[in-house]
């Protein structure tokens, strides 16, 4: 047990230290990689670590007769979650999320420390001995208590009322809810049935199952199948829509989703908020193929009531493209990214 | 000691496996693969 | 079985009127059901000037029967007002009679429930005891019930003054529902009457079993008028029965039976119950934190218990009922789904993941707290830190939203609109799995509490013990592995993982419960529980508790009736008065928190109604041994 106890220890001691050292700007937040595509679960594992470490210092501690009050204990852990989110973690995280993160920890600790009626004593007992002191350095921090809450009740207070310069918060609708059908050039599509024409196997016919199996491997930018290579001449088809739709692709949209697909294109920060990261999770891989056709043919004008407050600069793209080429420069977009268009079934 | 051992590799046993076939079956019924990932 | 004595044919003769007053509604209404393909009126009309219409939903033809959908103006006629939003007086009128009535309907449940269990539990103490708690719920929920009753009536008079061309259409469709819905209260309120009045005249043998069937029949009924109820709901989000127009085809079952009556019909019993369990628990809690004497303490204790038990019990199927009703709701619009989920009122989910949190923390928090009044529970007060922290990172990433609230500045530096780390908190795949790490942690505490002062002698207790460590250590392994698992795959393979997320959870608590009641029969028992000697902070867990119910249910709520957006009947009858809006999130929330508030204020006044009339109770009403109570079989 101490064994293990001492190596939790000095993990604890690592780790801390270089947080400490990310809070000074001592070291940089990317010293510890978050690694590409396990970030979410490796932030998971960090705290956990950092819990096994905690642990295994104030075994440490009490063993040498230095126990951290459970009291300490609580705040201290607190104030690690607080800094762990705001100097670890990058890019930064906005306030709003650090501030539920941070609540839901305090209450997190509470549950902690109060758990049993001992535990609870025991955290109580610092609170106590302010509160109850007759003399010594515990009375004069309540005095010193009296004045300092206050002021910073009053100081708060002040800045949460005290006008900003900044723009003010936009909660922007991402994705709003498509019409039922949209018409272009013409002809209306029905959003819910209408299907791309070029997703189709050597037979002609839609077929996502076949088109899935030609796409890029997600993340990694080679060629799942071998001879799914769009650049060969001899192809038909899917293949060679694909090609087309890159060259689309690279004729007008390059410019602000980027050479990538991610949104980093040369245009890309003169706006805000800026173009798609079509590489994200978040955006054509949750979406139907449909709902792209709509918001490329429409553009950011297309936009329903619910996307207020419009801010894209997206061009209605059916004042310059054709129906055919929008489906293709889709496939593309799909194809590049490695992603499937979600399917109703 | 030894038993404890014997114990929770059947125990490791039948959650696995349990925990599988739940997977792959509550897949298989709603028409969808479970091994989708590994099947590439 | 005995002598055929009066009060056995009285009685016999009470349960079959109610019986009776319970049919007469459906029976009268009989005729009404058969207008289906041919309308009796066809002969009144000559038979040219027939009109046949397209039901929108069922897409059958019936011949039109009622007037089209009022087109509404903006005007004293259609929309009469104060110099006050309409809406919101609506809102409240209405929230409050929903309130008042999913408890009054909860509590008749919970007291068949234990009633039942008075009934056939062996030991006479506490059968008396748990006879003696049903009649406590049902005399609280009698005051209720004249107040659900009341803010019933201020809700249709609201309706009239200030919505009369809607609710006159309303009516005009639901005309013969409209009626039985107020036959059936007659039948309910009857049937309340004897069942509580004829409590302590009904309390042994034949005549027992006649009141609980009484109990039986009082569910059907509140469950019936409930159905009623729901039906116009379902009709203003789903409406079916009627043409393009408005205009009502005959088929009144069309009418009732809408896409979405059903699932809100479950998810709403099973609401009610968790919500009533939610209310009862917080009345005790009240009483325990009042008591002044130990064997209070200990009576109070127990009810706390007991109801917090049921309201977690039917919380738990609460998120299918839930999840049915939104696949009904994407199935009958898929316009409507993404409103409520992906667009306008998304971040309404955010808060009700938020709320759902708070439950589930506080059941967990109650229960640790519970393992304190029980000696032998010492050993796992040790792991209950790393309890904590499975349910704070479930939680964290459970609550995590997709699209951020965040200033131009803090955007820049994030460098779009999502995180790159946790912007994959903000999607289903891991959201499904911090939720069900969530539960399995909470069954966990609950096998940790039934076996906390108890030592398994059966047989095979270490290969048991054994097997439940790892039991619950593959379910997490499970539940987290199908959430990463989800990345990588397309998005419609990914929405079937759900399914065997919660199939793992669903096995945790129905094996492990089962399994651990097996290896504790007999087992040695390291001390009783001591009812009473809880802490005060448990006592706020479920105060907690019920508030957030309460909120949750507001909540809900306002999201059901926001869908609809600017229509008073979807894509039927549209609303044409000033506040055809959205309300801000903010807004929305201080009107819940409104309504929450006086909710519990005025439900404060009715329980204090209660112990007005409590003072001429019986002096025996507690049974049992004060301080310490026997141990229920099989559970505490």
């Amino acid at each position: 047990m101490k064994a293990l106890m001492s190596v939790g220890a000095l993990v604890g001691a690592i780790a801390l230290l270089l947080l400490v050292g990310m809070i000074l700007d001592v070291v940089p937040s990317n010293t510890v990689r978050l690694v590409e595509g396990y970030m979410p679960i490796q932030m998971l594992l960090e705290v956990a670590c950092f819990v096994a470490g905690f642990t295994g210092l104030s075994y440490m501690l009490s063993s040498m007769g230095m126990a951290v009050p459970r009291f300490w204990q609580g705040i201290g852990f607190w104030a690690f979650v607080l800094l762990y989110l705001k100097f670890r973690v990058y890019p930064p995280i906005p306030f709003s999320v650090r501030a539920m993160y941070g609540t839901v920890s305090l209450v997190a600790v509470f549950m902690w420390v109060s758990a049993n009626e001992d535990d609870w004593k025991k955290f109580k007992q610092p609170i106590m001995n302010v509160l109850d002191a007759q003399s010594g350095a515990n009375k004069m921090l309540r005095y010193a208590y009296l004045v300092l809450i206050p002021v910073l009740v009053g100081f708060t207070s002040f800045n949460a009322m005290k006008p900003k310069s900044e723009e003010p918060i936009e909660l922007r609708t991402v994705h709003p809810a498509p019409p039922a059908s949209t018409k272009v050039h013409g002809k209306t599509y029905t959003l819910q049935t209408s299907q791309n024409p070029y997703r189709v196997n050597p037979e002609g016919k839609f077929d996502q199952e076949y088109s899935n199996k030609l796409i890029v491997e997600q993340g990694m930018g080679r060629l799942m199948a071998p001879n799914a290579n769009p650049w060969d001449e001899k192809n038909q088809g899917y293949l060679k829509y694909v090609k087309e739709g890159g060259e689309i692709f690279f004729q007008n949209c390059h410019f602000c989703h980027g050479d990538n697909l991610n949104g980093r294109g040369l245009h890309a920060f003169a706006f805000n908020p800026i173009p798609a990261n079509f590489t994200d999770p978040g955006t054509i891989a949750q979406l139907q193929e449909t709902f792209i056709f709509w918001r490329v043919a429409k553009g950011g004008i297309g936009l329903p009531n619910e996307g207020f407050p419009w801010a894209s600069v997206m061009p209605p793209w059916e004042q310059h493209l054709t129906v055919d080429e929008i489906w293709k420069v889709i496939l593309f977009e799909y194809w590049h990214t490695g992603y499937y268009p979600r399917t109703w079934d | 000691m030894g038993q404890n051992i014997l114990y929770g590799i059947i125990s490791v046993a039948i959650c696995v496996g349990y925990f599988l076939m739940v997977d792959h079956f509550l897949m298989d019924m709603q028409g969808l693969d479970f091994w989708y990932m590994f099947r590439k | 079985m005995g002598l055929v004595t009066r009060k056995k044919v009285f009685s016999i003769m009470a349960l079959c009127a109610m019986v009776g007053l319970l049919l007469f509604p459906v029976i009268v209404s009989l005729p009404s059901l058969a207008i289906g393909a041919d309308a009796p009126d066809a002969a009144k009309k000559e038979e040219a000037k027939v009109e046949k219409g397209r039901d929108v939903y069922y897409k059958t033809e019936g011949i039109v029967v009622g007037a089209p959908a009022p087109k509404t103006v903006d005007g004293p006629r259609d929309y009469p007002r104060y110099n006050f939003e309409s809406r919101v007086l609506l809102w409240f009128a209405n929230q409050q009679h929903l309130y008042y009535g999913s408890f009054v309907l909860a509590v008749p449940i919970f007291c068949m429930v234990v009633e039942f269990m008075g009934v056939v539990t062996k030991d006479k103490a506490l059968a008396k005891r748990y006879d003696q708690l049903a009649y406590d719920f049902i005399k609280i929920s009698l005051t209720a019930y004249s107040l659900t009753a009341v803010l019933g009536g201020i809700l249709i008079f609201t309706f009239l003054t200030l919505y009369p061309a809607f609710f006159g259409y309303l009516s005009s469709i639901f005309r013969p529902v409209m009626h039985i819905y107020a036959l059936m209260f007659v039948a309910e309120s009857g049937t309340l009457y004897i069942y509580y009045y004829g409590w302590d005249k009904m309390k042994e043998g034949f005549l027992k079993w006649i009141h609980l069937s009484m109990s039986v029949i009082l569910n059907i009924i509140g469950t019936l008028l409930m159905f009623l109820a729901n039906s116009w709901i379902g009709f203003m989000m789903s409406p079916a029965g009627v043409d393009e127009q408005g205009r009502f085809l005959g088929n009144i079952w069309h009418v009732l039976h809408t896409a979405l009556w059903n699932p809100l019909n479950l998810h709403r019993i099973l609401g009610n119950m968790a919500f009533g369990g939610g209310v009862v628990a917080a009345y005790a809690a009240y009483k325990f934190l009042a008591s002044k004497t130990d064997e209070d303490r200990a009576h109070y204790d127990w009810m706390g218990y007991i109801a917090m038990a049921l309201g977690v019990a039917f919380l738990i199927p609460l998120p299918f009922a839930g999840y049915w009703l939104m696949r009904e709701v994407y199935a009958y619009r898929q316009q409507m789904g993404i409103t409520l989920m992906g667009g306008l009122l998304a971040w309404l989910f955010i808060i009700q993941a938020t709320m759902i949190g708070i439950l589930f923390l506080s059941t967990n928090y109650y229960l640790w707290q519970a393992m304190g009044r029980m000696r032998g529970a010492e050993k796992y007060q040790r792991y209950i830190k790393y309890l904590v922290f499975i349910l704070a990172c479930g939680y964290l990433v459970f609550i995590t939203p997709h699209t951020m609230v965040m200033t131009p500045a803090e955007l820049k530096a994030m460098g779009g609109q999502q995180h790159p780390v946790l912007g994959n908190y903000g999607v289903m795949s891991a959201k499904n799995g911090g939720i069900n790490v969530i539960i399995t942690t909470t069954v966990l505490s609950f096998v940790w509490y039934m076996r906390g002062n108890k030592v398994s002698t059966v047989s095979w207790s270490k290969f048991g013990n054994i097997f439940m460590g790892c039991f619950f250590f593959f379910a997490y392994i499970n539940i987290i592995g199908l959430a990463i698992y989800g990345y990588y795959i397309p998005a419609n393979v990914r929405v079937g993982l759900s399914v065997p997320q919660v199939a793992t959870t669903l096995s945790c608590l129905f094996f492990m419960f089962a399994l651990n009641s097996v290896m504790m029969k007999g087992a040695k028992q390291m001390g009783p529980i001591e009812w009473g000697k809880i802490s005060a902070r448990s006592q706020y867990a479920l105060i907690m508790l019920a508030t957030a119910f309460t909120w949750m249910m507001g909540l809900m709520g306002y999201i059901r009736s926001s869908v609809r957006l600017f229509w008073h009947v979807n894509e039927i009858m549209r609303d044409n008065s000033p506040w055809a809006y959205t309300h801000t999130v903010g807004f929305a929330a201080n009107m819940i928190s409104f309504n929450v508030l006086f909710f519990w204020i005025s439900i404060l006044f009715v329980f204090w109604l209660g112990s007005l009339a409590a003072k001429k109770a019986p002096v025996d009403a507690k049974a049992g041994v004060p301080g310490s109570a026997p141990q229920p079989a099989g559970s505490h």
